[in-house]
């Protein structure tokens, strides 16, 4: 390591060479102003080659002392315009003056975008980076911020698990790279790795997110770092790409406050149509009559009697609850918040206060989060500056089942609208049955109760104007508490449980930056640096039965105490160094590497090398482009690296008894199998991309072409359970993703009406090469499967093909000989069929304004991909007698109506709930996922109240979608955690759409 | 020169780092490490209570392993107060897959289980702490006792009537390579008594809650009835009788409880922490929604001499408009009976019958069991007479289904050999084993 360092500043120092002195008298003044003769504020105007240069004022007018003489270029140049250059001979004693014109630069390729450790121009960049703005991402209404980035950067596959606040969010960059660890990408904020995860009790069927405690509000930029040379840098943690939050800061400058509100409505997207209680009897009675050995008998009195839980005739045949309008109810949702800014030449400061208030769809569910920022950034001297960072948040979810735990799951499930909610005394109709939601939200309390602080202290020492180091120091602890109980009005004895949560992250980063432009056209930058972190995380919780009054709600006071215990943690060591050189400002190099060593990795493997590279070429900078009349930027790029998955486990290697315990003794028993080589999945990436502009930048884009190879991918290898366990953890899968991606900006009217198109595309294939030659169940109910040749997570089912006209069967296909039967056979017919994720998916964003109006409209789309309806098959499937149906079996076979896909009905044990193609249905959609129109109050008016700018909007948020999914919304989730889990539902709660109205005002 | 500073100081802090690469060590807190779990007395009795922990699981004792057979023998109907899922469909309609997860259960927990109580067995003579001589023997008895009594539910369950395949018999820990392949059930029987018969020799005759010599011996009475070795069966049953000093409860009902009976010879133990009844509990009891009913074919049987004041039937079952329901898993946390005196005295009174039809004294075990039921004594011991009172007695305990499988009787109107009454050697076992053998 240290010989590395070495080697490197000894070459730096070869480098570096002294400037030559020069008379310097000479006076330079002048004007800087954008082309519609505005003075611009703040443009740096420098003499290239020498160390003389200065900044505009308010009026854009510069001035630059002690010159020298001789001839020289001047540059003037700002954010967010195109740098101009002039060439001036400069005479000894003389003042001159130079005037400047700057062009607005649509494309922004002077930007600088945040890289890990550290920032990059947005035209030398040559790895794959999308970058999302606080301007995009303001006032939207998301679970969780992550969110917020569907549709809005190439090759980020997102999606909300369910419209439930506070609910998971599966995060794909391009693709799905790993079997049996994490496919999610790192979450850095502010240069610290964030506690992201699921951390609620179990058993609620859609987890919770910690990421839920980031404040949307609180974000200036995302950036998204997808190809190997961009996250590489991250080592063993980057091998699903990076996300890089960085939160706001202050800025110099008079004080300004910030203010916004808003409210609205939300509601589900789309509704299942299950039957009423009259349609239910008519088709359970049809279903009864069908089944063989069902006696219909005294106007079907054995079918009444079948019944579950005592509904009498009388009941049954006068009561139509829907059970739908008993769980659901129009949403609510609030936010607050407040934040002011400012700062002198000596500090800047930051403070921010944002409350959240969302009462959900669904009853009982509420979910609110307040979460203050400050941010302070101080420069002690020229050299030294110091800041720090602090972000705390507390989120409240008041949790409801759903799914197959209960709630809204129920209430489309076992809930019959033939039942009532209530007796006629007033009681819950079979509280305790685990049929009536009604009763159990009456009934119960979940509260889950988050505080997470975000600390980071920072300082950096510029030894010489090329030369600095940083030093950060972060905490990071995330506290939750969980209170839980349920009475006996569902069950016979109440309960209570408390459970707390805490993960402690402590982390810190040091590294020493180099940037220097040598003979001015050898641009060098370097930084090296090391990294250590340590996270720990310890879960307690305490049950009690048997409460001592049913108003106390605390496990304390109950009899049957049982409790829990549980901690583990890990910790990484790293080394990284990075160093780009641009020749000329056209010809590019990247490199870096990355030693990687984790507690995680077995003690024969603990460290791991991830080199990267990476190569650009801006070709519009050559001679030969100039005559080309309308390419105003042509940037040609390629990269390659490799990078590491290290969400194994914490354990994994090691050899383990578990304990437990039996009648009061403490026992151990056989655990995990020792693997002292288990080490880091390792994705090798490549890509090729282009950027481009025309006619003055008014259009741009990119391209992407990227091939991700996974290897000594972790696998939990089957071996016989003769052996006392069910596998082994080994590094032996590979898998392959490579994909397209593309976006457009077109800046398409910049009069008085300014209308601009940002409209991106992606695609990625995903297939299994080697995971041993085993056929992996994501989930026996789910039928996803992981076999070779196949993208991960495709279905094995048996072949539907419709419903018999002449007996009304379902028909499958008999796959031995093509003909269709209707006998179901699994093991022989089951083919592999259809694939969770997206042939192409993408978003495109409108953005209009006129005078003091704005527009957004934003389009997503996802095209391609199946959804299992798990539950579909005792939905549609035909009458188990527990189930309510949904419409669809209105059109069920009968001899007279015989063209129809709805098999002939029948009765518990004679239904036919199979897995089959029948339930694996395309859910691609078009949605309408933000429409706003804003409207900025006069500045005539404004000024009168002596505010800045106030605005008011209406937003409306997944208002329209076209799909031809029959679930609920095509947008869902049942398990973000898994990798071959996805695209299946079984009674998931369904997504929101959100109308709401806002204001903000700038003072 | 300056720079050679800037550079130093770097190296500094790299270098303090680099020292910190110990803060790479983190060995789990919750898990002991395979190297030292098993060097001393008390790793190895920790691992003993870890099996017991693992038998106590709703899959094994603490419920599928009883409810599976009751399932197949279409003892239980659905009672619609819960839903029951595919798995336990599949039972119920004969049509088992190789993926039904109560199978598969059962086959990685029990094969789970004989592989910690061989590893006890295999570190015994290892171990060499002051502790050991006085447990060592205990230590085996208990690890040989486990593994007798998963082996002779596996082999029922598993053992093939066609092709005469039991399930592998593993004396030994197998390591993660070795492919082994079914024994013959004759061979099963044969290890599971060799197994017991030592364990009878080696165990005490007090010993906590957990197995005892008596256990043993009992549940070699039970072996050794279900092989046909009467005779044998006969005395293995007499020892527990006669020296155990178990005695019947005045009320069946109080096998069924937290509080300890003194007719159970072998239970798995609850505590108010662990609750070893909670499977059970949701399959039959009305008040939890219980999934299960006695058949109406069962509780005919079951309450058919309720006129003649068996009072077994108020005590153990009740009627809630209409339907049928066991009482006696009603405590989630009561202690599990596994084996019970009355079950020594039926089994003893069918194998004096079967050695010599004129045994005067089997009417006698009949009659204890009728006694303690409310019932007259009866005046010869017929087979029958002693089949009834055995179903009456063992109900939902996990005999009924093996004992018509041993008489060889038509079980849910199947020939008691058919396949569909066996389970199946789980898929991924099959994917994985070379060597193993499907029972289809």
């Amino acid at each position: 390591m240290s010989k590395t360092l070495r080697k490197f500043f000894l070459l730096m120092a070869l480098l570096v060479w002294a400037c030559n002195g020069f008379a310097q008298n000479v006076t330079i003044t002048g004007q800087v102003t954008d082309d519609q003769k505005s003075p611009i504020i703040g443009a740096s105007v420098v003499l290239l080659g020498t160390t003389v240069g200065n900044a505009t004022d308010v009026d854009g007018n510069y001035q630059i002392n002690k010159a020298p003489a001789g001839k020289f270029t001047i540059k003037a140049s700002s954010l967010g315009f195109k740098s101009v250059t002039k060439e001036i001979n400069l005479v000894n004693n003389q003042t001159i003056t130079v005037n400047f014109v700057l062009a607005a630069d649509v494309m922004n390729m002077e930007e600088m975008v945040i890289v890990g450790y550290g920032t990059n121009r947005k035209r030398n960049i040559t790895s794959s980076i999308s970058s999302i703005k606080a301007a995009e991402l303001a006032n939207i209404s998301v679970p969780s911020f992550e969110a917020a980035l569907q549709g809005r950067s190439s090759g980020v596959q997102v999606t909300s698990d369910n419209g439930l606040a506070g609910a998971p969010v599966t995060l794909r960059i391009r693709g799905t790279s790993s079997l049996s660890a994490s496919s999610q990408p790192l979450y850095v904020v502010d240069g610290v790795p964030m506690i992201a995860g699921n951390y609620g009790a179990s058993g609620f069927a859609d987890g919770t997110n910690s990421l839920s405690l980031i404040n949307p509000a609180d974000i200036e930029s995302i950036e998204v770092l997808k190809d190997a040379s961009a996250a590489a840098i991250y080592g063993s943690r980057s091998a699903n790409g990076v996300v890089l939050i960085t939160t706001k800061s202050g800025v110099e400058g008079k004080s300004e406050i910030n203010v916004g509100y808003y409210a609205g409505v939300t509601d589900v997207t789309h509704r299942l149509d299950l039957l009423s209680g009259s349609e239910y009897l008519r088709m359970a009675k049809m279903a009864w009559a069908n089944t063989p050995g069902k006696d219909t008998s005294n106007d079907y009195q054995a079918f009444y009697a079948a019944l579950p839980f005592g509904i009498t005739r009388g009941m049954a045949d006068s009561t139509n609850t829907d059970r739908l309008d008993e769980m659901l109810r129009l949403g609510a949702v609030q936010e607050a918040n407040f934040n002011i800014r400012g700062g002198n030449q000596k500090t800047t400061y930051y403070v921010g206060l944002t409350y959240r208030d969302d009462k959900g769809v669904i009853i009982n569910n509420a979910f609110t989060r307040a979460s203050g920022h400050i941010d302070l950034l101080h420069k002690a001297t020229d050299k030294f500056t110091v800041g720090a960072k602090m972000i705390w948040t507390n989120t409240m979810n008041h949790r409801v089942q759903t799914g197959w735990a209960g709630g809204l799951g129920t209430a489309q499930s076992r809930s019959l609208p033939i039942m009532p909610v209530r007796n006629a005394d007033g009681t819950f109709f079979a509280a305790r049955s685990g049929t009536n939601p009604i009763a159990y939200e009456n009934n119960t309390e979940y509260v889950q109760d988050a505080t997470s602080i975000m600390a980071n202290i920072f300082g950096d020492y510029k030894f010489t104007k090329w030369l600095k180091f940083r030093t950060e120091y972060a905490l990071t602890d995330m506290f939750q508490r969980e209170s839980r109980w349920i009475g006996t009005i569902t069950q016979e004895t109440d309960w209570a449980q408390d459970r707390r949560v805490n993960v402690n992250n402590w982390y810190t980063n040091n590294y020493l930056s180099f940037d220097k432009t040598f003979s001015d056209v050898h641009a060098v930058t370097a930084m090296i640096g090391t990294s250590a972190e340590k996270s720990y995380q310890r879960d307690a919780e305490f049950s009690a039965e048997e409460l001592a009054n049913p108003t106390l709600h605390n496990p304390g006071s109950g009899t049957k105490k049982a409790g829990t215990a549980y901690e583990g943690g890990f910790s990484f060591l790293s080394y990284f160094f990075r160093t780009n050189y641009a020749y000329n400002d056209k010809y590019l190099l990247s490199m870096s590497i990355r030693r990687d060593g984790s507690s995680r990795f077995g003690p024969d493997n603990r460290f791991g090398w991830f080199p990267a590279a990476s190569v650009g070429w801006i070709i519009s900078d050559e001679s030969f482009m100039k005559g080309v009349p309308v390419s105003s930027f042509l940037k040609l790029r390629g990269s390659v690296g490799m990078t590491g998955n290290a969400s194994i486990g914490n354990y994994s290697y090691f050899g383990s008894y578990y304990s437990t315990q039996y009648n009061g003794e403490s026992g151990i028993g056989t655990g995990n199998i020792a693997n002292p080589d288990l080490g880091w999945e390792k994705v090798s990436q490549i890509d090729f991309g282009l950027d481009w502009g025309i006619l003055g930048g008014r259009i741009s884009g990119g391209f992407d072409w990227y091939k991700k190879l996974t290897t000594d991918m972790l696998l939990n290898v089957n071996i016989p359970e003769t052996s006392g366990s069910s596998t082994v953890t080994r590094n032996v899968g590979s898998m392959l993703n490579r994909g397209i991606e593309f976006f457009i900006t077109s800046n398409n009217l910049t009069g008085a009406l300014i209308w601009k198109t940002e409209l991106n595309l992606a695609r990625n294939y995903n297939e299994i090469l080697d995971i041993n030659n085993q056929i992996i169940a994501g989930e026996t109910y789910g039928n996803n499967f992981a076999q070779e040749g196949y993208p991960i997570g495709a279905w094995r089912l048996v072949q539907w093909a419709g419903i018999d006209p002449l007996t009304g069967d379902e028909l499958f296909i008999n796959q031995e000989t093509g003909e269709k039967t209707n006998e179901y056979n699994y093991a022989r017919d089951a083919i592999v069929t259809g694939n969770p994720y997206p042939t192409f998916f993408g978003g495109m964003n409108n953005i209009l304004s006129w005078k003091n109006f704005d527009m957004n409209i934003m389009f997503t789309w996802a095209v391609g991909q199946d959804v299992y309806r798990d539950d579909a098959k005792f939905l549609e499937g035909g009458f188990d007698g527990n189930w309510n149906q949904t419409t669809k079996v209105l059109d069920a076979w009968t001899p007279e109506n015989t063209n129809t896909d709805v098999q002939r009905l029948t009765w518990q044990p004679d239904n036919r709930n199979y897995n089959t193609t029948r339930y694996l249905e395309d859910a691609s959609y078009l949605r309408l996922k933000d429409l706003t129109i804003g409207y900025n109050l006069p500045a005539s008016f404004t000024s009168k109240i002596k505010v800045k700018n106030v605005r008011v909007y209406f937003k409306g948020q997944n208002i329209w979608t076209l799909t031809n999914f029959t679930g609920w919304d095509p947008e869902v989730n049942r398990d973000a955690s898994g990798n071959t889990t996805q695209g299946v539902t079984y009674l998931s709660p369904p997504q929101i759409k959100t109308i709401m109205f806002g204001i903000n005002l700038t003072i | 020169m300056k720079t050679i500073k800037y550079i130093s100081s770097v190296l500094v802090v790299c270098g303090v780092l680099s020292s910190c690469e110990k803060m790479l060590e983190m060995e789990p807190k919750m898990d002991l490490s395979d190297k030292t779990a098993l060097t001393s007395t008390a790793g190895l009795q920790s691992a003993l209570i870890g099996a017991y922990d693992r038998i106590q699981g709703g899959d094994l004792y603490g419920g599928r392993i009883w409810v599976a057979g009751d399932m197949l023998a279409d003892n239980v109907k659905i009672s619609g107060e819960q839903n029951t899922v595919y798995e336990e469909l599949q039972m119920i309609n004969k049509t088992m897959s190789a993926d039904n997860r109560i199978t598969t259960s059962f086959w990685s927990n029990a094969y789970f289980t004989i592989n910690l109580v061989n590893n006890v067995i295999k570190e015994i003579p290892n171990v060499s702490d002051k502790d050991i001589a006085a447990n060592k023997d205990r230590l085996e008895g208990e690890a040989l006792f486990i593994r007798a009594l998963l082996y002779f539910d596996m082999v029922r369950y598993l053992g093939n009537p066609v092709t005469g395949l039991g399930v592998p018999y593993l004396k030994e820990p197998t390591g993660i390579t070795v492919n082994p392949a079914r024994d013959n059930i004759e061979t099963c029987y044969q290890n599971i008594i060799a197994d017991l018969e030592k364990a009878v020799t080696l165990l005490p005759a007090t010993n906590s809650d957990r197995a005892t010599k008596w256990a043993a011996y009992a549940l070699l009475g039970r072996v050794r009835f279900y092989h046909g070795d009467y005779a044998e069966s006969i005395i293995a049953c007499t020892e527990v009788i006669d020296k155990g000093g178990f005695t019947l409860e005045p009320l069946i009902i109080n096998n069924y409880s937290a509080a300890k009976s003194g007719e159970v010879i072998f239970a798995i133990m609850s505590t108010t922490a662990d609750a070893s009844c909670g499977t059970l509990n949701g399959y039959y009891r009305y008040k939890s929604s219980g999934k299960f009913s006695p058949s109406n074919d069962y509780i005919q049987v079951l309450a058919s001499e309720k006129s003649s004041g068996d009072n077994r039937v108020m005590q153990l079952y009740e009627n809630i408009e209409g339907k049928f329901f066991t009482k006696k898993f009603d405590d989630r946390y009561m202690n599990v009976p596994i084996l019970r005196l009355s079950e020594m005295y039926l089994t003893r009174a069918e194998c004096k019958v079967m050695v010599n039809a004129a045994d005067l004294t089997a009417v006698d075990d009949l009659n204890v069991i009728r006694a303690r039921a409310g019932l007259t004594n009866a005046k010869k011991a017929t087979l029958s007479a002693i089949y009834l009172q055995r179903i009456k007695e063992l109900a939902f305990e996990g005999d009924h289904f093996h004992n018509m499988k041993r008489l060889q009787k038509d079980i849910a109107g199947l020939p008691w050999n058919d396949i569909k009454l066996v389970f199946k050697v789980p898929q991924r076992e099959m994917d994985v084993n070379p060597n193993m053998v499907q029972n289809e």
